[in-house]
Protein backbone atom coordinates (compact mmCIF):
# COMPACT_ATOMS: atom_id res chain seq x y z
CA UNK A 1 0.00 0.00 0.00
CA UNK A 2 1.28 3.46 -0.85
CA UNK A 3 1.39 5.58 2.30
CA UNK A 4 3.13 8.65 3.66
CA UNK A 5 6.65 8.34 5.06
CA UNK A 6 6.46 11.82 6.53
CA UNK A 7 8.40 12.14 9.82
CA UNK A 8 6.28 13.45 12.68
CA UNK A 9 7.66 15.08 15.82
CA UNK A 10 5.86 13.57 18.82
CA UNK A 11 4.56 16.12 21.33
CA UNK A 12 7.09 16.70 24.12
CA UNK A 13 5.96 18.09 27.47
CA UNK A 14 8.62 19.45 29.81
CA UNK A 15 7.86 18.75 33.45
CA UNK A 16 7.10 21.74 35.62
CA UNK A 17 10.31 23.39 36.80
CA UNK A 18 12.33 22.07 33.86
CA UNK A 19 11.04 24.47 31.24
CA UNK A 20 13.74 27.13 31.12
CA UNK A 21 13.64 29.44 28.12
CA UNK A 22 16.57 27.43 26.74
CA UNK A 23 15.03 24.05 27.49
CA UNK A 24 16.26 21.50 30.05
CA UNK A 25 19.18 22.50 32.26
CA UNK A 26 22.02 19.95 32.11
CA UNK A 27 23.67 21.06 35.35
CA UNK A 28 20.62 20.44 37.51
CA UNK A 29 19.76 17.32 39.49
CA UNK A 30 19.49 14.06 37.60
CA UNK A 31 16.01 12.63 37.04
CA UNK A 32 13.06 12.63 34.67
CA UNK A 33 12.59 15.97 32.93
CA UNK A 34 10.00 15.47 30.21
CA UNK A 35 7.98 12.91 28.27
CA UNK A 36 6.77 12.23 24.75
CA UNK A 37 3.13 11.39 24.29
CA UNK A 38 2.40 8.54 21.85
CA UNK A 39 -1.01 9.24 20.30
CA UNK A 40 -0.86 6.62 17.51
CA UNK A 41 1.04 3.50 16.50
CA UNK A 42 4.35 4.55 14.99
CA UNK A 43 7.99 3.60 14.55
CA UNK A 44 11.03 5.57 15.63
CA UNK A 45 12.88 7.47 12.90
CA UNK A 46 15.27 9.63 14.92
CA UNK A 47 15.73 10.62 18.58
CA UNK A 48 17.78 13.59 19.64
CA UNK A 49 18.26 16.87 21.44
CA UNK A 50 18.93 20.35 20.10
CA UNK A 51 21.71 21.87 22.19
CA UNK A 52 20.96 25.50 23.11
CA UNK A 53 23.82 26.07 25.56
CA UNK A 54 27.25 24.45 25.20
CA UNK A 55 27.70 21.42 27.46
CA UNK A 56 30.60 21.42 29.91
CA UNK A 57 31.75 19.99 33.22
CA UNK A 58 35.22 19.17 34.59
CA UNK A 59 34.07 16.05 36.50
CA UNK A 60 31.23 14.79 34.32
CA UNK A 61 29.50 15.94 31.15
CA UNK A 62 25.81 15.31 30.57
CA UNK A 63 24.18 12.11 29.39
CA UNK A 64 20.50 12.14 28.43
CA UNK A 65 18.47 8.96 28.02
CA UNK A 66 15.13 8.37 26.37
CA UNK A 67 13.46 5.45 28.17
CA UNK A 68 10.39 3.57 26.98
CA UNK A 69 7.69 3.15 29.60
CA UNK A 70 5.44 0.28 28.44
CA UNK A 71 2.77 1.59 30.80
CA UNK A 72 2.34 5.35 30.72
CA UNK A 73 3.02 6.88 34.12
CA UNK A 74 4.56 3.70 35.55
CA UNK A 75 8.21 2.64 35.89
CA UNK A 76 7.38 -1.09 35.76
CA UNK A 77 9.52 -2.65 32.99
CA UNK A 78 10.83 0.78 32.09
CA UNK A 79 13.73 0.72 29.62
CA UNK A 80 17.12 2.27 30.21
CA UNK A 81 18.25 4.37 27.28
CA UNK A 82 16.47 1.94 24.96
CA UNK A 83 15.13 4.72 22.71
CA UNK A 84 18.23 6.91 22.89
CA UNK A 85 21.43 7.28 24.89
CA UNK A 86 22.84 10.71 24.14
CA UNK A 87 26.40 11.30 25.32
CA UNK A 88 26.58 15.06 25.10
CA UNK A 89 30.20 15.57 26.11
CA UNK A 90 31.08 19.20 25.22
CA UNK A 91 28.62 19.61 22.34
CA UNK A 92 28.25 23.22 21.24
CA UNK A 93 25.06 25.27 21.08
CA UNK A 94 23.30 24.88 17.75
CA UNK A 95 24.34 21.26 17.31
CA UNK A 96 21.82 18.42 17.22
CA UNK A 97 22.93 15.27 19.04
CA UNK A 98 21.04 12.23 17.74
CA UNK A 99 20.85 8.49 18.19
CA UNK A 100 19.61 5.99 15.61
CA UNK A 101 19.77 3.03 17.97
CA UNK A 102 15.98 2.65 18.16
CA UNK A 103 15.20 3.21 14.47
CA UNK A 104 12.28 0.97 13.60
CA UNK A 105 11.16 0.38 17.20
CA UNK A 106 7.38 0.32 17.28
CA UNK A 107 5.59 2.55 19.80
CA UNK A 108 1.91 2.22 20.69
CA UNK A 109 -0.65 4.39 22.45
CA UNK A 110 -0.61 3.66 26.19
CA UNK A 111 3.19 3.73 26.24
CA UNK A 112 5.34 6.81 26.70
CA UNK A 113 8.97 7.82 26.26
CA UNK A 114 10.56 9.60 29.21
CA UNK A 115 13.48 12.02 28.92
CA UNK A 116 15.91 11.48 31.78
CA UNK A 117 19.00 13.43 32.71
CA UNK A 118 21.03 10.34 33.63
CA UNK A 119 24.33 12.12 34.26
CA UNK A 120 24.47 15.81 35.05
CA UNK A 121 27.21 18.24 34.11
CA UNK A 122 29.33 18.57 37.26
CA UNK A 123 32.54 20.34 38.22
CA UNK A 124 34.29 23.52 37.18
CA UNK A 125 31.63 25.73 35.66
CA UNK A 126 29.07 23.15 34.52
CA UNK A 127 26.74 24.23 31.71
CA UNK A 128 24.32 22.90 29.14
CA UNK A 129 20.71 23.24 27.99
CA UNK A 130 18.88 21.04 25.50
CA UNK A 131 15.51 20.67 23.78
CA UNK A 132 14.49 17.03 23.16
CA UNK A 133 12.69 15.71 20.07
CA UNK A 134 11.52 12.32 18.82
CA UNK A 135 10.70 11.79 15.15
CA UNK A 136 8.46 8.90 14.19
CA UNK A 137 6.66 7.50 11.17
CA UNK A 138 2.96 6.79 11.46
CA UNK A 139 1.94 3.11 11.20
CA UNK A 140 -1.75 2.70 10.32
CA UNK A 141 -3.63 0.24 12.50
CA UNK A 142 -7.23 -0.58 13.29
CA UNK A 143 -8.10 0.80 16.74
CA UNK A 144 -9.47 -2.55 17.87
CA UNK A 145 -6.03 -4.10 17.35
CA UNK A 146 -4.33 -1.69 19.75
CA UNK A 147 -4.37 -3.38 23.16
CA UNK A 148 -4.47 -0.26 25.28
CA UNK A 149 -7.16 1.58 23.36
CA UNK A 150 -10.51 1.63 25.16
CA UNK A 151 -13.54 3.24 23.60
CA UNK A 152 -15.57 5.25 26.02
CA UNK A 153 -19.00 4.03 27.13
CA UNK B 1 11.03 11.45 -6.57
CA UNK B 2 7.52 11.04 -5.30
CA UNK B 3 7.21 12.55 -1.86
CA UNK B 4 4.61 13.97 0.47
CA UNK B 5 3.69 17.64 0.25
CA UNK B 6 1.56 17.44 3.38
CA UNK B 7 1.94 20.52 5.58
CA UNK B 8 3.40 19.86 9.02
CA UNK B 9 2.99 22.16 12.03
CA UNK B 10 6.31 22.49 13.85
CA UNK B 11 6.16 21.93 17.62
CA UNK B 12 5.75 25.19 19.53
CA UNK B 13 6.85 25.64 23.13
CA UNK B 14 5.55 28.52 25.24
CA UNK B 15 8.19 30.09 27.49
CA UNK B 16 7.32 29.97 31.15
CA UNK B 17 4.91 32.75 32.21
CA UNK B 18 3.75 33.22 28.61
CA UNK B 19 1.37 30.27 28.68
CA UNK B 20 -2.01 31.74 29.60
CA UNK B 21 -5.06 29.58 28.94
CA UNK B 22 -5.80 31.80 25.95
CA UNK B 23 -2.22 31.66 24.69
CA UNK B 24 0.27 34.53 24.73
CA UNK B 25 -0.91 37.82 26.22
CA UNK B 26 -0.11 40.62 23.75
CA UNK B 27 -0.51 43.26 26.45
CA UNK B 28 2.87 42.84 28.12
CA UNK B 29 6.43 44.04 27.87
CA UNK B 30 8.11 43.23 24.57
CA UNK B 31 10.05 39.95 24.90
CA UNK B 32 10.62 36.50 23.44
CA UNK B 33 7.58 34.41 24.32
CA UNK B 34 8.24 31.01 22.78
CA UNK B 35 10.00 29.07 20.05
CA UNK B 36 9.49 26.51 17.29
CA UNK B 37 11.71 23.42 17.32
CA UNK B 38 13.10 22.40 13.91
CA UNK B 39 13.60 18.62 14.00
CA UNK B 40 14.21 18.07 10.27
CA UNK B 41 15.08 19.98 7.11
CA UNK B 42 11.99 21.74 5.83
CA UNK B 43 10.73 24.83 4.05
CA UNK B 44 8.27 27.39 5.34
CA UNK B 45 4.73 27.17 3.99
CA UNK B 46 2.84 29.52 6.29
CA UNK B 47 3.48 31.42 9.52
CA UNK B 48 0.59 32.63 11.58
CA UNK B 49 -1.19 33.50 14.81
CA UNK B 50 -4.60 32.28 15.89
CA UNK B 51 -6.20 35.20 17.69
CA UNK B 52 -7.97 34.13 20.88
CA UNK B 53 -8.77 37.59 22.25
CA UNK B 54 -9.52 40.57 20.06
CA UNK B 55 -6.50 42.84 19.68
CA UNK B 56 -6.82 46.50 20.62
CA UNK B 57 -4.77 49.59 21.42
CA UNK B 58 -4.48 53.07 20.00
CA UNK B 59 -0.91 52.03 19.14
CA UNK B 60 -1.45 48.43 17.99
CA UNK B 61 0.80 45.54 18.91
CA UNK B 62 3.31 43.79 16.66
CA UNK B 63 4.65 40.24 16.76
CA UNK B 64 7.70 38.86 14.92
CA UNK B 65 9.02 35.39 14.12
CA UNK B 66 12.84 35.55 14.02
CA UNK B 67 15.18 32.88 12.72
CA UNK B 68 18.01 32.00 15.08
CA UNK B 69 20.74 30.28 13.00
CA UNK B 70 22.16 28.84 16.23
CA UNK B 71 19.55 27.46 18.61
CA UNK B 72 19.63 29.29 21.93
CA UNK B 73 21.87 32.10 20.66
CA UNK B 74 21.05 35.57 19.36
CA UNK B 75 24.19 35.74 17.21
CA UNK B 76 23.10 36.59 13.64
CA UNK B 77 19.45 36.40 14.72
CA UNK B 78 17.04 37.61 12.06
CA UNK B 79 14.56 40.45 12.51
CA UNK B 80 11.09 39.31 11.47
CA UNK B 81 12.68 37.31 8.66
CA UNK B 82 10.16 34.49 9.06
CA UNK B 83 7.09 36.63 9.78
CA UNK B 84 5.91 40.05 10.89
CA UNK B 85 2.40 40.53 12.24
CA UNK B 86 0.73 43.90 12.59
CA UNK B 87 -1.96 42.93 15.05
CA UNK B 88 -4.23 45.93 14.50
CA UNK B 89 -7.67 45.19 15.86
CA UNK B 90 -7.86 41.61 14.59
CA UNK B 91 -10.84 39.83 16.10
CA UNK B 92 -10.83 36.64 18.15
CA UNK B 93 -11.17 33.57 15.96
CA UNK B 94 -9.30 35.11 13.04
CA UNK B 95 -5.98 33.72 11.84
CA UNK B 96 -3.39 36.34 11.03
CA UNK B 97 -0.75 34.98 8.61
CA UNK B 98 2.35 36.05 6.73
CA UNK B 99 3.74 34.44 3.58
CA UNK B 100 6.93 36.54 3.47
CA UNK B 101 9.16 33.55 4.27
CA UNK B 102 7.45 31.09 1.92
CA UNK B 103 10.09 28.65 0.68
CA UNK B 104 12.72 29.61 3.28
CA UNK B 105 14.68 26.49 4.19
CA UNK B 106 15.08 25.63 7.88
CA UNK B 107 17.54 23.08 9.23
CA UNK B 108 17.95 21.23 12.53
CA UNK B 109 20.12 23.25 14.90
CA UNK B 110 18.29 26.44 14.02
CA UNK B 111 15.13 27.67 15.72
CA UNK B 112 12.40 30.22 15.15
CA UNK B 113 11.64 32.53 18.06
CA UNK B 114 8.30 34.24 18.60
CA UNK B 115 8.67 37.77 19.97
CA UNK B 116 6.26 40.45 21.10
CA UNK B 117 7.97 43.30 19.26
CA UNK B 118 5.63 46.14 20.15
CA UNK B 119 3.28 46.17 23.12
CA UNK B 120 -0.07 47.79 22.33
CA UNK B 121 -0.68 51.07 24.13
CA UNK B 122 -3.88 52.58 25.59
CA UNK B 123 -6.86 50.26 25.71
CA UNK B 124 -4.52 47.38 25.05
CA UNK B 125 -5.83 43.82 24.62
CA UNK B 126 -5.11 40.63 22.74
CA UNK B 127 -4.10 36.98 23.08
CA UNK B 128 -2.77 34.68 20.38
CA UNK B 129 -1.43 31.18 19.67
CA UNK B 130 1.50 30.96 17.22
CA UNK B 131 1.92 28.31 14.52
CA UNK B 132 4.45 27.60 11.77
CA UNK B 133 3.56 25.26 8.94
CA UNK B 134 6.35 23.69 6.91
CA UNK B 135 6.94 21.08 4.24
CA UNK B 136 9.41 18.29 4.95
CA UNK B 137 12.51 18.21 2.74
CA UNK B 138 14.21 14.80 2.80
CA UNK B 139 17.96 14.90 3.31
CA UNK B 140 20.70 12.46 4.24
CA UNK B 141 21.66 13.01 7.89
CA UNK B 142 25.36 13.31 7.02
CA UNK B 143 24.57 16.33 4.84
CA UNK B 144 23.07 18.31 7.70
CA UNK B 145 25.90 20.37 9.18
CA UNK B 146 24.60 20.57 12.74
CA UNK B 147 23.76 16.91 13.25
CA UNK B 148 26.14 14.94 15.48
CA UNK B 149 25.63 11.23 16.10
CA UNK B 150 26.07 10.25 19.73
CA UNK B 151 29.12 8.26 20.82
Amino acid sequence: MLRSDLPIALPCALYSGYDDAQGIDMDGATGDKAFFQIPFRCQVVLAGVVVTEVCAGSSTTPVVKFDLRPTAGSDTDRGDGDIANLVLSTTAAGKVMYDEDAVGDVLEPGEEVVVELATAAVGGSPTGHVRPFLLVEYLPETLANLDDMVETA
Amino acid sequence: MLRSDNPVALPYEYFIDYDDAAGVDLDQTAADVGYFLIPFRCQVVLAGLIITETCAGTTPGQVDFDLRPTAGSDVSRGAADIAHFAMGTTAAGKVLYDEAALGTVLEPGEEVVCEIKVRPVTGAAGHFRPFLIVEYLPETLANLDNLVETA
